[in-house]
């Protein structure tokens, strides 16, 4: 078995803050696969955004990686500055949030995405335009209504994000991370971004990394996920398996707390089908307790979960793919076939 | 395009015409008669009136103000007053000092401010940015007048490396009258630039935090290529705006520093015309300078469709 593209073993981001310095992301043991289409989910502050932003050498200026980052055989962890540039854009490229803020308003669209190719393979301007009209094309923005000379502010948020997905695979990345791609978007726009990554993952054999808190989304788009909370993995595994069997609470809670869960749980009750908040909130990072940090939100909490931090156990194995829980009481009862 | 240069023509002209009419009422509200002023107090009341219908006093204001400006739409600016020669034979040479006088020190001021602005914004926080900042701080309390004295003693008395005050004249070719420029120019640019150096250092640094400099970074480009390439370009246009309002405070500048300095310009022109009550060519400057300001400001309407595609190409 060749090595795997992407691997973080014991990975974590330190943040400083004045003296004192705190884990946002902690001891994250995650691979993937070339090809290969992952699935990060968690709610906001969970630390999926750091973690994808760590792989991308882009963290805020007071965070730093800690452990191994390896990308194809090579310690991104730590690489210099110059060096890292050059798998940025070119073997690692990143979709971000949010369209509207996300390209340059000064710069055509033609501009911003050619720029990559004449930067890393140092393609002449005409050369470069001739592939970004290509890329247009591709993301399903014809000319001559979408011509490279248009500027951000000509152009919807939906197409803004085929603009952004057209500068992310100019180079033909090895790796593709899409922070919440379609989080920002009308529904109906979504589904046709969502159909035009799938598509294009399809073609080209990028991996990709894909963060969401939808869990429509991932169960549609990957084949594997790891679920994050309070900057810790606490499920992973085939994505059809966690769907299947949920067995950390919190996965759980994160399921009936989406619309999309709701809808695939047996209805309880007759009349309109609610939707279940979990109680009480994310730990300040700054204030994680010592044991399992969900425990204190935890329907199924016993009192050893008060005690130390569960590890990422092996629960099962389905075709060669680990179901693993950080949870003392994995759940066995399946919420869905 | 077309129409957003048509309407911003027809506003420079309209803008024009309005601080003509301003500089013109003003002019007669002054109290002082020319005529007095120019046969002298004990001069015979007779002689005054004739005097009065020779230079066209005796019409009422409203054909005054028509003859004035009919005259200065085709460049006949009239006859001054003090030296007995039409106005614009006194304007050609003296927009020859000025003019690159002007244009030197909006470079110095433009080219210093932005690269301490950026250089300060790519290094905020640290020690770079601290004395930068500081200097500029200090420069913005310094007088332009005073630094004029500074670099006097300093340049030309101590080192002799430019003329303390006159102008050599462009006859003896580009150096020599540029030579005489350069000194009053940084006196009046520096002072402008430290003002334009902390706009554009809280430009840059506002738009260092923008989403699209993640994305130019996540695409490879290096933390210097992403500052110049896309921050600063987006950073300019609030730059462009504070050089438009700077230039009147540099054409103020130029009547302190020509003084200073012995520079024979408009600014200097201004000033005397103004200690000798030379009334026409008064109104007649200080309408062309506040033409040159209103002009200005229309090409930094210009620039800002150049710079900002917002605002010149519509949306979808």
């Amino acid at each position: 078995m060749t090595a795997p593209l992407l691997r973080m073993a014991g990975m974590s981001v330190e943040l400083s803050a004045g003296t004192s310095q705190v884990d946002i992301v902690c001891d994250v043991d995650l691979e993937l696969d070339r090809g290969e289409r992952l699935g990060i989910v968690g709610e906001s502050g969970s630390g999926k955004s750091m973690t994808a932003l760590a792989v991308m050498g882009l963290l805020p200026q007071r965070m730093r990686v800690r452990g191994e980052l390896l990308f194809d055989g090579r310690n991104l962890a730590g690489l210099p500055e110059a060096e890292y540039c050059s798998y940025r854009g070119r073997r690692i490229a990143m979709i971000f949030q949010e369209p509207m803020t996300a390209l340059n308003p000064v710069k055509s669209i033609g501009a911003q995405i050619a720029e990559g190719r004449r930067l890393h393979l140092g393609e002449t301007r005409a050369d470069a335009e001739k592939r970004a009209r290509a890329l247009l094309d591709r993301v399903g923005l014809p000319a001559p209504r979408f011509n490279l000379d248009l500027y951000p502010h000509q152009l919807s948020g939906g197409q803004r994000q085929r603009v952004m997905i057209a500068m992310a695979i100019a180079c033909q990345p090895d790796l593709l991370i899409a922070d919440e791609p379609t989080t920002a978007l009308d529904v109906t726009v979504q589904a046709q971004i969502l159909d035009l990554l799938d598509d294009l993952i399809e073609d080209t054999g990028t991996a990709l990394m894909l963060i969401t808190h939808d869990l429509g989304v991932v169960s549609e788009m990957t084949e594997r996920i790891a679920v994050m909370y309070a900057g810790r993995i606490i499920e992973t595994g085939r994505t059809d398996d966690v769907f299947a069997r949920m067995a950390h609470p919190y996965a759980r809670g994160l399921f009936a707390a989406s619309p999309h869960g709701a809808a695939l749980a047996p209805r309880q009750v007759e009349g309109r089908p609610r939707l279940n908040a979990i109680p009480g909130i994310v730990p300040d990072p700054f204030a994680r307790p010592a044991h399992c940090s969900f425990a204190e939100r935890c329907a199924f909490v016993q009192p050893d979960c008060q005690r130390a931090i569960p590890p990422l156990d092996l629960i099962d194995t389905d075709r060669n793919v680990e179901h693993r829980a950080a949870c003392f009481h994995p759940r066995e009862r399946m919420v869905a076939p | 395009m077309i129409s957003f240069i048509g309407g911003r023509l027809v506003s420079l002209v309209l803008t024009t015409l309005v601080a003509s009419v301003i500089v013109f009422l003003l002019m007669q509200v002054l109290p002082g008669d020319p005529a007095v002023l120019m046969l002298g107090m004990n001069a015979d009341p007779d002689a005054i009136a004739a005097l009065h219908r020779q230079l066209g006093l005796d019409q009422p204001i409203w054909i005054r103000y028509l003859h004035w400006i009919g005259g200065f739409v085709v460049g006949d600016f009239g006859m001054s007053l003090t030296y007995s020669v039409p106005i614009r034979e006194l304007l050609g040479p003296r927009i020859l000092v000025t003019l690159p006088l002007a244009l030197l020190s909006m470079a110095i001021s433009v080219v210093v401010a932005i690269a301490i602005g950026v250089y300060a914004a790519a290094n905020r926080g640290k020690a770079g940015d601290t004395v930068v900042m500081g200097i500029a701080q200090v420069g913005v309390a310094i007088p332009n007048f005073w630094l004029a004295l500074l670099f006097i003693l300093l340049f030309a008395l101590k080192l002799a490396w430019f003329p303390a005050s006159g102008f050599a004249g462009w006859e003896g070719g580009i150096w020599s009258g540029l030579h005489s420029l350069i000194l009053p120019a940084f006196a009046l640019g520096l002072p402008l630039a430290a003002i334009l150096g902390r706009v554009t250092r809280s430009a840059v640094i506002e738009t260092l935090g923008e989403d699209f400099i993640r994305t130019a970074r996540a695409k490879g480009l290096t933390r210097a290529g992403a500052l110049w390439k896309h921050a600063v370009p987006n950073a300019l246009i609030p730059v462009v705006t504070i050089i438009g309002l700077q230039f009147s405070f540099l054409l103020a500048g130029t009547i302190i520093i020509e003084n200073v300095f012995n520079l024979p310009g408009i600014g200097r022109l201004v000033f005397q015309a103004i200690a000798q009550r030379d009334l026409v060519t008064v109104q007649t400057l200080v309408t062309l300078l506040a033409a040159s300001v209103i002009t200005i400001n229309f090409l930094v309407d210009l620039v800002y469709g150049y710079l900002d595609p917002r605002l010149s190409r519509g949306g979808h």
